[in-house]
């Protein structure tokens, strides 16, 4: 009996197959990622700033013994750099460059929620009139009525691109 | 009806059989370039007997015929090169190692024979004619051996006696050879005097496999028969047969040479009754003897040796024999020092080392929290785990850790074929090949070196008649060395050739666009436009280097490793190629300092002295660079505030931190001394790659991190502010890296 509770998916059947999304803010306006690359998420908290780099590393955290760059994804859009509020977050995702895992930061100012998100209600990206870069964009999530960002991390947090930027900046 | 079991047996044990012959291939190659400095190193021939002897048997048993039989003439020339027959030239070695080259690439291609073109099939038949040629040449061959063999019995007036020692192999039986036979067959050729079965190698019952043999016989032979005739008995089991065949001799000889011959038996006493210096009664009689002078203790236990010398009369000579092989036979059940090694899976031994940068930091965290208690005891329990944290610490790091040489005289090898091929003289030398590195960084660091020491072959030296031309010996010099330096280790590769053409290199540059028509860069930088992408000087293509992807490529893969290049060129005389790499993966003693909020730390080892300084005393230069004076001298100082934009305010006092670097010594400005800790280096990743000064990150007892300054590229940034470049000008990679 439980067993079949346990089984019961939660969202309706007949919409198909979709992922897990990790919803969070950023000024006011709503982001998804998948979930799947996501460590963890933890309290902001001590950073170390890493001189000479371009204003979207924030600069380094210590992760149970690991030093990993915290990026502020504001910045990163090319807007004004994060205020640190009470809610302000750090998502840990996994970003994996050339076949080698590399642990990265994401300065957001508020987690929302887990939601699943069919993948019939997954748009392309607007040609035009998007808040961010059309690239940074993995789709268009439906989700009551509205539509979320899905961010395509592999393209709006790819450390070579990142780095180039460090180098240049 | 094993026949699966085994197939599968082998399919697993292949892995381990490569490996294993590739050391054995490897070692062939280092054995014979040694060889050639020593050519009368009696040891190093013999070394080099046994790999080739062990790659053909354990062949053997995986049934890689190829293998087997191209091996199995490569052991002839280099058993009568033991012998004597043949003395090693350098053609002989050249073609040694041509041979090994086939070796590797027949057992890199055991489980695939369909890679063994036609082409290489006639390039090995060649090195067969070859090698065949030689060992014909010193010893008639089975072929001829009957025609020699009538006359050799004739001359030596017929009938004689030999002593025939031979061990078979374990496989002897499954290869379906029977020992008896061997032995019934030599019986028709003249007289057997004595035949002694030597049943020492027979292990209990319990290990017993039926199908092993672990037999040996000496037998004494009178027959007018050659020994080619006597070894020809042997011809079907010769490949895993340990075969002796002795010629008369006077007897305390001939006893010593069988005793050298014979298999192994441990006891002296038994050694010298198979070889018939003594009986076995007088033996017994003997042992018995000595048993009666173990009574008293004050008088040392006779030898038995000396005993059997004594009472038994047996010559002298059969005794120093037989102690000499109870000696080596004990040294052999010893394992030598080279071989206790245990092999250890790399990530076991890398997920220990960050298990133990774990350690450090926690062991930080507790000491802090500790002196914070204020607890005498607390604190002291506290130094003490530290202390032997460290001293884990220094051990199991070691543990990852491996002489560079080993890397180096790979390219003793590559150094000869090149310049052989260039028709150009070269001394390699390779200097302290014992500075150790971490394993993964030897590894890494390999495929770089060895694309500039091919580039100094190439383009460096100059062939024999233009160097005369130009007043030097007409052997080039070429040397590799490595030593640790402040934190990192600096390997350099010297020549004494013609250095870097810079006017050549400008022309070039200028050609390709690299740099601005008519700009001339510091002589520094035009050295470094030979890593640019797609540069190469080489008036013509060869196939050794000069196609123009390698030397940048050289740079990015130092540069990966947070490591530098640097050239010193010296038109005409030579070039010097620096390249310093970072100790990553490490863990150091570091020394901590704060300026602002923010911590830095300073390898402990590159620390001279900290000097206290009013802030007024830093006096500004003309050029708008920081010095300070230093016992009458001037110290230039770096001002890491202002460097990295560090926000706070400036505190009356700061101290100014002396470093040495390989640029000389320099100051640091810090703010706070925080003293001295273990400092785990932790990278800071590829997103961080193009910052400079910094060469890594460590994590404090408190959790905070702080980035750890790498004095090396400091110095340099330092040069390049003082030159008027701006600090994120030199970010950008301006700076030659």
């Amino acid at each position: 009996m439980h067993a079949d509770n346990l089984a019961t998916p939660t969202s309706p059947k007949d919409l198909g197959p979709g992922l897990q999304y990790l919803t969070f803010a950023l000024a006011e306006e709503v982001f998804a990622m998948d979930i799947r690359a996501v460590r963890e998420i933890i309290q902001y908290g001590a950073m170390t700033a890493v001189p000479l780099m371009p204003e979207f590393v924030r600069g380094v955290i210590n992760l149970r013994g690991a030093v990993v760059p915290v990026i502020d994804l504001q910045s990163r859009f090319g807007r004004d750099i994060a205020r640190i509020g009470k809610k302000t977050c750090v998502i840990i995702f996994d970003a994996s460059q050339a076949g080698e895992k590399v642990e990265l930061g994401l300065l957001v100012d508020a987690v929302s929620e887990v939601i699943e998100i069919p993948d019939a209600h997954i748009e392309q990206p607007p040609q035009f009139g998007a808040s961010i870069r059309r690239d940074f964009i993995r789709g268009m999530g439906k989700v009551g009525g509205q539509f979320i960002v899905i961010l395509a991390p592999e393209r709006a947090l790819d450390v070579e691109d990142m780095a180039a930027l460090a180098a240049s900046s | 009806m094993s026949n699966d079991a085994d197939l599968d047996f082998i399919a697993q044990a292949m892995p381990a059989f490569i490996s294993e012959a590739a050391e054995q291939i490897e070692a062939i190659e280092t054995l014979l370039l040694e060889l050639e400095e020593q050519p009368d190193n009696r040891e190093l021939l013999d070394s080099l007997f046994r790999c080739a002897h062990t790659v053909k048997g354990s062949a053997g048993i995986f049934g890689l015929n190829r293998v087997v039989e191209f091996t199995h003439h490569v052991e002839t020339l280099l058993d009568k090169m033991r012998d004597g027959d043949i003395g090693l030239t350098p053609d002989i070695s050249t073609l040694l190692l041509q041979c090994n080259d086939q070796i590797k690439f027949l057992v890199d291609t055991a489980a695939d024979e369909s890679a063994d073109t036609a082409e290489l099939k006639d390039a090995r038949a060649d090195l067969v004619i070859r090698l065949r040629s030689l060992t014909d040449g010193s010893a008639p061959t089975p072929v001829k051996a009957a025609a020699a063999a009538a006359s050799a019995s004739a001359a030596d007036g017929g009938v004689r006696v030999w002593t025939i020692s031979a061990r078979f192999g374990v496989e002897t039986f499954r290869n379906g050879m029977d020992p008896l036979s061997i032995a019934r067959y030599l019986g028709t050729l003249g007289k057997v005097l004595k035949v002694r079965c030597i049943s020492d190698g027979v292990p209990p019952l319990g290990n017993l496999n039926p199908e092993s043999c672990y037999l040996s016989f000496v037998m004494e032979l009178e027959t007018a028969a050659s020994r080619e005739d006597i070894e020809g008995a042997f011809s079907f089991v010769m490949d895993d047969c340990e075969l002796d065949v002795v010629a008369p001799e006077t007897p305390g000889q001939k006893l010593a040479r069988a005793i050298e011959d014979m298999p192994a038996t441990p006891r002296l006493g038994d050694m010298l009754v198979s070889v018939g210096a003594v009986t076995q009664a007088k033996l017994k009689e003997v042992l018995s003897t000595q048993e009666q002078t173990r009574g008293m203790p004050v008088v040392e236990k006779a030898k038995i040796g000396d005993l059997l010398e004594a009472q038994a009369g047996v010559p002298p000579e059969a005794v120093a024999a037989a102690l000499g092989k109870q000696q080596k036979l004990r040294e052999a059940t010893t394992p030598a020092t080279e071989e206790r090694y245990i092999r250890v899976q790399a990530d076991r031994l890398d997920a220990v080392i960050n298990l133990l940068g774990e350690l450090v930091i926690a062991g930080a965290g507790a000491t802090l929290l500790a002196r914070e208690s204020r607890q005498v005891a607390l604190i002291e329990a506290n130094l003490h785990m530290n202390s032997l944290i460290e001293e884990i610490r220094n051990g199991t790091l070691g543990l990852r850790m491996v002489p560079v040489g080993e890397t180096f005289s790979r390219f003793r090898r590559v150094v000869r074929d090149t310049a052989a091929s260039l028709g150009k003289e070269v001394n390699f030398e390779i200097v302290g090949g014992d500075a150790e590195l971490d394993k993964s960084m030897v590894e890494k660091i390999a495929d770089p070196l060895m694309h500039l020491v091919r580039n100094s072959l190439d383009h460096g030296l100059e062939p024999p008649n233009e160097r005369l031309n130009a007043g030097k010996p007409a052997s080039g010099k070429l040397v590799l060395s490595a030593r640790h330096e402040t934190g990192a280790i600096l390997i350099r590769i010297e020549d004494d050739g013609r250095g870097i053409n810079r006017e050549r290199v400008l022309q070039r540059a200028w050609n390709r666009g690299l740099v601005e028509q008519g700009f001339v860069p510091p002589d520094d930088d035009i050295n470094m436009l030979i890593f640019e992408p797609g540069f190469s000087t080489a008036e013509q293509v060869t196939n050794l280097s000069g196609r123009g992807v390698g030397m940048d490529v050289v740079r990015r893969n130092i540069e990966a490793l947070r490591g530098s290049i640097r050239l010193n060129s010296n038109p005409g005389k030579g070039l010097q190629v620096d390249i310093r790499l970072p100790l990553t993966l490490a863990i150091i003693d570091g020394f901590l300092v704060g300026v602002g909020k923010s911590k830095f730390v300073l390898p402990l080892e590159s620390v001279v002295e900290v000097i206290e300084s009013g802030g007024q005393n830093i006096k500004v230069d003309s050029h708008g660079r920081h010095c300070v004076e230093l016992r009458e001298a001037v110290l230039p100082v770096v001002r890491l505030r202002t460097l990295y934009t560090v926000e706070s305010s400036l505190p009356d006092r700061v101290s100014i931190v002396v470093v040495n670097s390989p640029r000389g010594k320099f100051g640091i400005e810090v703010e706070v001394l925080l003293g001295q800790n273990q400092t785990v280096i932790k990278p800071l990743g590829r997103l961080f790659r193009s910052l400079r000064g910094i060469s890594g990150s460590s994590i404090l007892g408190s959790g905070e991190v702080a980035l750890i300054l790498d004095v090396t590229s400091l110095a340099e940034l330092t040069t390049a502010v003082q030159n008027g470049t701006s600090v994120a000008a030199t970010a950008q990679g301006s700076v030659p890296a």
